[in-house]
């Protein structure tokens, strides 16, 4: 198994090296789902296609320092390549939050995947997805969210997912609610377009239920309960953070997340509701049949 | 619903039958000749199955998606008024002219409902799909044959204008009838006659006979007549645009993201009018001594099996979804028949038919990578790689009259038994997971849009049907079967012990009984019984169409 024996390798590599890399089998490993990896309190990921949702095996992985974006660590977790079935297993430091960059080419050669980073990720989750964007993928919905993209050097695109988790622990999206994004000064970034309506700067978009892709705003102009992924298109390279709130209420602050933007990529970041509003027992989408989002095409 | 023009056409002409077979008597007295019938056909689902869901654990969130197929038991399969007629005109013994009219006037079904309508508005209101499909399928006024004859020597014929032209056809499916589309819209295609189901096309076709040769040379040239032909006329439309007898949505494709109510609109690149997309064939058809005829053949035409996906686009702020662009390739097919009767056991017929198609086009599964290029409307269309392969099918047919006394003392008992194969010699049977991967070959699919109709580089079909007549022929009892061996077999346990045991068995079984009172009255009850492992695998499609069919026609 390719996947694994570059994995020990690593470990040999790192024991070598002196780094401290743990007897249990530290570093990372793209390995089998379920078979030979490394588990137990560690990190246990698949590498999907954020499309099609079919996993994809021999895509660049690099964990990154959720805090400054850096690579974390990266003598004891080197760049890998996601395993069979898309598998990440790692041993991640429990309790703390993680990013990671996907990139390059899956294993066959033919999906070709622009930097996809998602930050906030659990250091400790187990059958977490990575999504990684490819560039067809990145075309179309440039195009389906009516946006001109700027210079790939200087900008990028910022993107996330409103989440409520239930008793279950299952995670439920929320309807009803926008997003507003702020610079690092502090400053409310509004939209700039184009003579024929494209946005050219902080084109805020919220994906169509039908499609799973983002919409024009004339589309949809606020998230709904069958999906409330938000896109944020064309930041220049920088640190944001994105709030989210009740449509009608913009005082109810459902939650933030603070995303850096990469030069021609996509910066995954969800918020989790019931992270800001421990206290609140269920899903805060408004009652409406508007927040649920069926749309007619 | 066919042109008005047709119909008026038909008041004008008011003529009709027998073409190529003229008289051979030169002093034979004009002929005019009108026939037809007025026929009632009825149908009821009887099958018990039900529409079941399965959630897609893929998804985020999770989401329901089609598992099964049904909640048919006790609706209209069908209420279908036809009326046909068709007359023969022969002014002089080299001239004859014919034309058939058929005015169809059908009830909308309720199972429509699963209709996947492909122009937008429709997605939220099964009651629309419903009268979608009604309009646009189940109500027909159609001059479908409007031809003349010209005989001007004793070997050479000519038959130019609107006609079906049929090569072959074996049991109830074709393989040479290659020339004219179809339409099953109304009913499944092998229960009814594909004279009926053929959509004529305007053509020219000439016959010459070459007696020293015990043959004759048959040329068709379907030139693609601008304003008076449709373009959509010239193909076979997809299944998925009707309910009743229609594909149901398909279930969790393995890319997720595709799926039917993501399509905003599918635009069918119909063969332009155009005699640069005009088709051509040429049959041989001869014998060799008495008992052994043969038959070769090629053709150059449109592809008539259901559309073949090209590319998509996304509509940025003028629509939500992708348009999907459908066309139909152009493919060479080239056959031969072999037909004679072998002494043993008795009158034993023998046809063996194939057909090659060096390039035929196939779908590829929802896994398959796309490729990107500009476009000057939506900036970029995204291009489905549709992929050529070569393909060959042949079927055996024996037909064999048999004295049967213990069930039926005075008339023969018919038997007829088919077996056929299509081979894609450069088709891997790759495993789902494996479709994903290109470096391991290309996934294709017989139908696009269901990732469960992989393209194996095997498949067998066998039939049989088996007929008689009593009471000189006042009842004719007939049993059709058809079976679609597996592809897959699994390892697994079964009445107690492991064995290999069939995944994916599918086919259909058909009683009859055809009842002829008079020589006016024709009636014919059918329990048709289908069943498939798979709810979207072979005729697993139809297996909540099991159907009591009642055919009443009056012919004159």
């Amino acid at each position: 198994m390719k996947a694994n024996h570059f994995g020990k390798m690593t470990l040999l590599l790192a024991f070598a090296l002196g780094t401290g890399c743990s007897e249990d089998g530290g570093g990372n490993t793209g390995g089998d789902a379920g078979t030979d990896t490394v588990t137990g309190t560690g990190f246990m990921g698949i590498l999907v296609d954020f499309k099609s949702k079919a996993a994809k095996s021999g895509v660049d992985i690099e964990v990154l320092d959720n805090d400054t974006g850096e690579p974390l660590d990266p003598v004891k977790f080197p760049p890998f390549k996601s395993g069979t079935g898309g598998a990440i297993n790692l041993d991640l430091p429990p309790g703390i939050l993680v990013g990671f960059k996907a990139s390059g080419t899956d294993d066959s050669g033919w999906f070709k995947f622009k930097d996809s980073y998602q930050f906030n990720v659990k250091s400790d989750d187990q059958g977490k997805k990575i999504y990684a964007v490819n560039e067809l993928t990145y075309t179309a919905a440039l195009s389906t969210a009516f946006i001109e993209e700027g210079d790939t050097a200087d900008f990028g695109h910022l993107a996330g997912t409103l989440y409520w988790r239930n008793a279950q622990g299952e995670d439920e999206f929320v309807g009803c609610a926008i997003i507003e994004v702020t610079d690092e000064s502090g400053k409310v970034l509004k939209e700039e377009k184009n003579d024929i309506g494209k946005a050219t700067f902080c084109g805020i978009r919220y994906f169509d239920t039908t499609t799973d892709m983002p919409a024009a705003l004339e589309t949809s102009d606020m998230t709904h309960l069958n999906n409330s992924r938000y896109m944020v298109a064309d930041m220049p390279v920088g640190q944001y953070t994105i709030t989210a709130m009740l449509k009608d209420d913009p005082t109810a602050i459902l939650g933030t997340v603070t995303l850096r933007a990469y030069p021609g990529a996509l910066s995954i970041g969800n918020i989790y509701v019931d992270e800001h509003l421990p206290d609140l027992t269920a899903n805060p989408t408004p009652a409406g049949q508007e927040c649920i989002g069926e749309t007619e095409h | 619903m066919k042109s008005f023009r047709f119909i008026v056409v038909l008041c004008l002409v008011a003529a009709p039958v027998w073409a190529q077979d003229l008289p051979e008597d030169p002093n034979a007295k004009p002929v005019f000749e009108v026939h037809g019938y007025i026929q009632n056909q009825t149908g009821i689902f009887v099958s018990p199955d039900v529409n079941k869901t399965a959630t897609c654990t893929k998804c985020e969130p999770k989401q329901e998606f089609p598992a099964s197929h049904g909640n048919k038991l006790g609706k209209l399969s069908m209420l279908r008024n036809t009326f046909q007629v068709e007359t023969d005109w022969r002014p002089i013994h080299q001239l004859t002219l014919h034309a058939s009219f058929r005015g169809v006037l059908s009830a909308p079904l309720s199972v429509d409902r699963d209709a996947q309508v492909p122009v937008p508005g429709y997605l939220q209101d099964p009651q629309k799909r419903v009268q979608w499909v009604h309009e646009n399928f189940y109500n027909l006024a159609d001059l479908r044959e409007f031809y003349f004859d010209i005989r001007p020597h004793d070997i050479i014929s000519f038959r130019v204008g609107r006609q079906l032209v049929s090569w072959g056809e074996s049991g109830n499916y074709r393989l040479l009838d290659v020339i004219n589309p179809t339409d099953s819209s109304w009913h499944f295609g092998p229960l009814e006659a594909w004279e009926d189901q053929r959509i004529p096309l305007w053509m020219v076709r000439a016959l010459v006979d070459i007696p020293p040769l015990q043959g004759g040379l048959e040329i068709v040239w379907v030139p693609m007549i601008p304003f008076i032909e449709r373009p959509k006329d010239t193909v076979t439309f997809p299944l998925t645009f009707v309910g009743a007898w229609g594909l149901p949505p398909p279930p969790e494709q393995g890319d997720v993201s595709v799926m039917p109510r993501k399509i905003h609109e599918k635009h069918f690149m119909y063969p332009e009018q155009h005699p640069r997309n005009s088709r051509v064939g040429v049959r041989w058809k001869g014998e060799i001594g008495n008992h052994f005829g043969y038959t070769l053949a090629y053709y150059y035409g449109h592809q008539l099996t259901p559309p073949v996906p090209e590319y998509y686009v996304t509509g940025g702020s003028e629509f939500s979804g992708v348009d999907v662009f459908v066309g139909y390739p152009r493919q060479h097919q080239v056959g031969f028949a072999i037909e004679t009767n072998a002494p043993f056991p008795a009158s034993t017929m023998i046809r063996i038919e194939g057909l090659i198609e060096p390039d035929r086009t196939y779908p590829v599964s929802s896994l398959t990578p796309q490729r990107m290029e500009p476009d000057a409307d939506y900036g970029h269309r995204f291009i489905f790689a549709s992929k050529k392969e070569l393909t060959i099918n042949y079927a055996v047919t024996l037909q064999q009259p048999a004295m049967i006394r213990a069930l039926n003392p005075t008339d023969p008992v018919i038997i007829a038994l088919q077996f056929a194969h299509t081979i894609v010699p450069g088709v891997k049977d790759l495993t789902d997971d494996e479709c994903g991967n290109p470096n391991l070959g290309f996934c294709l699919l017989d139908i696009p849009g269901y990732d469960s109709t992989r393209t194996r580089k095997h498949k067998y079909r066998l039939s049989a049907s088996i007929f008689t007549s009593y009471l000189n022929g006042l009842l004719t009892p007939k049993i059709v079967v058809t079976w679609l061996p597996s592809h897959d077999w699994e390892h697994r346990r079964w009445a107690g012990s492991r064995m290999w045991l069939p995944v994916s068995n599918s086919g259909f079984v058909s009683l009859q009984l055809a009842i002829s009172p008079s020589d006016n009255w024709r009636i014919n009850l059918a329990l048709t019984e289908f069943w498939g492992n798979k709810a979207y695998h072979g005729l697993g499609f139809f297996r909540d169409r099991d159907e009591i069919n009642l055919r009443i026609r009056y012919q004159f």
